[in-house]
């Protein structure tokens, strides 16, 4: 059995819905940098109205070293993002993560 | 893994107010099973209970995959499917018909809890794709019962995009 967890470090987030108000905060998960990390997404297909954007994702080295795709980050887009009031996050993990070495480190 | 992010809260306090967001895949919190020991684990149902006892003080979100896990066998794509999700992880009672909600657990807090959605049924697979109309439902009825949460989280801007922003633009109408 394997568990995956994503920790996603956030610079800020949404603000909470107001109560009894239908919820409409929206995070867009951005499935972004190369081909060995997520991949689908290489322009700015997150919608427009949208709060934060979570970026998908950062790995986990044996080591337990959080590893991004530095090559692929994608600084235009966050800047972009940021400017027009969306929140930026940082997804860890990814569907194969383990986090054993975390732990361990 | 409490441990990991009481820690990891300590070590981004010292750099700065950041947010912390736990992101669930299979360990889903679910009322029909035990709720196994926060220092063995050894079961996926229910394994982030005692982490969000122990650690929800470190955690401002729970983003919770509202597509893939098992929830008392309905379809994934359904009203009911949704809701179930939803009552588990408040901790309110499930639909689970032989389960009461889990004994010395207070749930999710609705001020903590994003629920995550695909954005078309080409995203992941065809039978965990919602919909809009379904997602429409599931508000309005959070909305009749006086529950709330935070939001929605899509999977992913890619799929949602070529799916016309169809679930995104119900979100936030």
């Amino acid at each position: 059995m394997k568990i995956v967890i994503f920790v996603s470090i956030v610079s800020l987030l949404f603000t909470a819905s107001q109560v009894n108000a239908a919820p409409t905060a929206l995070t867009m998960s951005y499935c972004g940098f190369g081909a060995f990390y997520c991949g689908d997404s290489y322009n700015d297909d997150v919608y427009s109205r949208s709060n934060s954007v979570l970026l998908s994702y950062a790995l986990i080295a044996g080591n337990g070293a959080i590893i991004i795709d530095a090559d692929n980050y994608p600084k235009n887009l966050v800047t972009t993002w940021r400017n027009t009031g969306k929140r930026v996050l940082l997804s860890i993990g990814g569907p194969s993560a383990d986090w054993t070495h975390v732990y361990e480190s | 893994m409490a441990n990991l992010i009481l820690d990891l809260r300590r070590q981004l306090n010292a750099i700065g107010r950041k947010y912390l967001v736990v992101t669930s895949d299979c360990i889903a919190v679910y009322q029909g099973v035990a709720v196994p020991d926060a220092d063995k684990g050894g079961q996926p149902f229910n394994y982030l209970v005692p982490v969000i006892t122990l650690a929800d003080s470190a955690i401002d979100y729970y983003q919770v995959k509202a597509y893939s896990n098992w929830y008392d066998g309905y379809d994934h794509t359904s009203l009911l499917y949704l809701q179930d999700v939803y009552l588990n992880w408040r901790n309110l009672q499930g639909y689970c018909p032989d389960c009461k909600p889990i004994a010395g657990f207070r749930g999710v807090a609705q001020n903590k809890l994003m629920m995550g959605v695909v954005g078309s049924a080409d995203a992941r697979k065809p039978i965990e794709y919602a919909g809009p109309g379904i997602i429409k439902s599931f508000k309005t009825w959070l909305y009749s019962k006086g529950y709330d949460m935070v939001g929605f989280n899509v999977w992913n801007s890619h799929w949602d995009y070529l799916n016309g922003n169809q679930i995104s633009s119900t979100i936030v109408n």
